[in-house]
């Protein structure tokens, strides 16, 4: 019975879990000693195990539990890496200190407390022996804070074929932090300005590599985006250099400038690289141009309402919290750009309080942490009857 | 007297200096060696030789020659420096390559053959002994290419600054190529601080961004108002360089941008002129951002010279014996270390050297046909102004 599962879960335990956690390091590049901790917990939960160098040095960890008989595949999970250490914390980033109630510590609801909530969930599923079909697993990714390269790992092996994958980001699905039904994209533009060196004192005898990326900025509002009924696409101009390095009077021959785009869902980095070439032809431009992009590059994705991981979520989290989730088409960039974006992935995202993740003095509510275990223990058990 | 200084001029002598100074690297920054090197052959010609270091590591370097009766003091100058090689060079630009009558190299004509034709000259008038008035000298400065340090160093020494004329070994070869210039453009060079407003770059209404600002600015530069001038005609304007946005990948809305643009001003555009237009464009854009628009070293005022002057009208004659055809002027579009010598201080100027082939570019070259009659002109001018 459910309520089995739901009676073995332990705020006790996940407070245990989260502050291990917290102590240990897991910067993004580090990830290392973290997924062995992992691995060491879930293999005492009795489930099956495994490591897998998504980068040199760098392992992903999954652990998965058979149920009886087949079914459908759930997996729960997240990133392992937290940001760097911003400037101005006011205390230790790697000593959990609970105070009142807060629990704080770098990574704390960025997302080692969503981890710690699963992995509660996951205890109280296996002490219980409660039974289910088709198969409950954890996913713990690399990079997220990256370059996604962590979830684009684990789409290659068996985990990207789940029916579905619950990420425990911090959205608590309220007005505050609503969850996402569908998040933009992004592609970086990285474009090469070619022109032709002359003196400086006769411009004209040359092609002026930065005035002509400077045409292409001055036009980027006639880039076309389409229109789609969520989103919104949009670009911003990050960075640009060109000319002299060490001071003479020539005409600049090259000139580079990076550009963000935010894509909606149904653009593709090729048809993006398109619209910019289709641009940069309009203007016919004396300079050669080379439009090439930089990575990350991730997927637009975007899910209806009827979608089965959808529903059992929102019956789940009306159960627990006693009303509706809050929705919202989001820009944010997550593991569930690759896992449906690019991977056809349903995602759902669920965890515990955001208090300022990617700041100083992160924290969680240790109040917000059991409900979300609840919630994943009934979607477990309703996706997978 | 001359007769034995023309006799004296070697083009071979002139060739081979050249292949040895265009080997010896002297990019902005880095002259010390060509200046020891060009000390080391003034010293053998029996000149007063000297160097003058501006800064450590980067020497001026004269010869001085004085004349047997008091009279005018005349100077050959030069600058050492050169631009970077930079890329698309065919051959190796620290290595002379002659090939169909050219000699390619960084320097070859800007300005490495004015030197050697200098030193030729230098030599012939020592070695043969010739009487002159006055004094002869010869100057090498650094960072013409950058900010001419090296002239405005020369020009605070009051030896110097006395002098009566300077003949300016540049590239002007007084023919429809390069006539010589009566006058020269004065320079600004725009110093544009763009402060935008930062803010998550998948939000970007939320921010200015300071990078697009700079861009749209860079975009509507053929705004500026140049003035028509009568002799010089208009300026012209050019983007050096631009920088801006994340120094460690972020996504985040640049708040800061700049960018520097050369401007070449005539008679008639003052510096302040120059400030004031800008500032004029940047507000009719009606930009989000702040904008900072200032100059930075160097900065000339444009000059016009006369004909009727001594040294200029020696060079006319001189012109006309040895090209068997009168000189070409025009008011030039161009900074050299005339804008100090002339402009600043007053010291009437003259340019002469032998014909340019893509200074600043790649593959750079000078056609060897105009070192001797280069080499001839120096002589005489030298000859007749110090008569």
């Amino acid at each position: 019975m459910i309520e089995d599962v739901l009676s073995r879960l332990d705020e006790g335990y996940t407070l245990r879990v989260l502050k291990d956690m917290i102590r240990i390091p897991s910067v993004v590049g580090e990830e290392k000693e973290l997924a062995h901790y992992l691995q060491g917990e879930l293999d005492s939960l009795g489930l099956e195990t495994e490591l897998h160098e998504a980068q040199p040095g760098r392992p992903n960890i999954y652990g998965k539990l058979k149920g009886s008989g087949k079914g459908k595949r759930l997996n729960f999970g997240g990133h392992l890496d937290t940001v760097p250490v911003v400037a101005g914390w006011s205390r230790d980033p790697f000593t959990p200190v609970v105070e009142g109630n807060r629990i704080y510590g770098l990574g704390s609801n960025d997302m080692k407390g969503g981890i710690a909530c699963i992995l509660n969930m996951i205890r109280a599923y296996t002490e219980s022996g409660h039974e289910f079909r088709g198969e409950l697993s954890f996913g713990g990714v690399i990079d997220e804070e990256a370059l996604g390269e962590g979830a684009k790992a684990m789409l290659k092996t068996e985990y990207g074929k789940v029916d579905a994958i619950v990420l425990a980001e911090p959205n608590t699905a309220d007005e505050r932090k609503p969850t996402h039904l569908g998040i933009t994209g992004k592609v970086l533009y990285d474009i090469y300005v070619h022109g032709r060196a002359a003196h400086g004192f006769s411009p004209e005898e040359g092609v002026n590599a930065v005035e002509q990326a400077g045409v292409i900025l001055a036009n980027l509002h006639r880039l076309r985006l389409p229109q789609h009924p969520q989103f919104k696409g949009n670009t911003c101009t990050l960075k640009i250099e060109g000319g002299y390095k060490v001071y003479s009077v020539v005409v600049p021959a090259e000139c580079r400038f990076e550009v963000n785009r935010l894509l909606v869902p149904g653009e593709t980095r090729e048809s993006a690289v398109r619209d910019m070439e289709e641009l940069v032809e309009s203007l016919r431009l004396d300079a050669r141009v080379e439009v090439k992009t930089k990575p990350p590059f991730y997927a637009s994705y975007v899910l209806s309402r009827e979608e089965p991981i959808i529903q059992v979520f929102d019956w789940a989290y009306r159960e627990v919290m006693g009303k509706a989730p809050h929705y919202r088409y989001g820009s944010s960039i997550t593991d569930a750009n690759t896992f449906a974006g690019e991977g056809g992935i349903p995602c759902v995202h669920l965890g515990p309080y955001d208090g300022g993740s990617h700041q100083k003095d992160e924290y969680t509510l240790i109040d917000s942490l059991s409900p979300v275990s609840e919630v994943f223990a009934l979607m477990a058990d309703r996706f997978l009857s | 007297m001359l007769e034995e200084v023309l006799r004296r001029l070697d083009d071979a002598y002139t060739v081979r200096l050249s292949e040895e100074m265009i080997g010896i690297p002297s990019v902005t920054g880095e002259e010390e060696a060509l200046a020891l090197y060009i000390n080391d052959k003034l010293e053998s010609y029996g000149m007063e030789a000297g160097l003058e270091y501006v800064e450590p590591g980067r020497p001026n370097v004269y010869g001085v020659l004085q004349g047997s009766k008091p009279g005018k003091r005349l100077n050959y100058n030069a600058h050492t420096d050169t631009v970077p090689a930079g890329d698309d060079w065919v051959t190796d630009p620290f290595k002379a390559v002659i090939k169909d009558g050219r000699m390619y190299g960084r320097g070859a004509c800007d300005m490495k053959t004015g030197i050697a034709c200098s030193l030729n000259m230098l030599r012939a008038i020592a070695d043969s002994g010739a009487q002159f008035r006055g004094e002869l000298s010869f100057s090498g400065v650094i960072d013409q290419e950058a900010t001419d340090k090296g002239a405005w160093r020369m020009m605070e020494d009051p030896w110097w600054r006395s002098l009566d004329g300077v003949v300016l070994t540049y590239s002007y070869c007084g023919d429809e190529t390069k006539p010589i210039p009566l006058g020269l453009t004065g320079k600004v060079l725009y110093d544009v601080k763009v402060k935008g407003k930062a803010a998550h770059g998948f939000r970007p209404h939320l921010g200015v961004n300071a990078v697009e600002d700079a861009a749209r600015i860079i975009a509507n530069l053929d705004k500026l108002k140049l003035k028509d001038h009568p002799k010089f005609g208009k300026g012209t304007v050019c983007t050096l360089k631009t920088e801006g946005g994340y120094k460690v990948y972020s996504v985040v809305v640049p708040e800061s941008a700049r960018f520097e643009v050369n401007r070449l001003l005539v008679s008639g555009e003052s510096i302040e002129y120059a400030l004031s237009d800008m500032r004029r464009l940047v507000d009719s854009l009606g930009l989000r951002s702040e904008v900072e628009v200032g100059v930075k070293p160097p900065k000339y005022e444009p000059y016009i010279a006369s004909r009727d002057e001594p040294l200029m009208r020696t060079l006319h004659e001189v012109y006309k014996e040895v090209m068997s055809r009168e000189p070409l002027y025009e008011y030039a579009y161009g900074i050299t270390n005339a804008n100090i010598f002339q402009g600043e201080c007053g010291i009437e100027s003259v340019h002469i050297g032998p014909q340019r082939g893509d200074p600043h570019s790649p593959n750079e070259y000078v056609k060897l046909e105009w070192l001797p009659p280069v080499s001839e002109m120096y002589a005489r001018v030298a000859m007749s102004y110090l008569a």
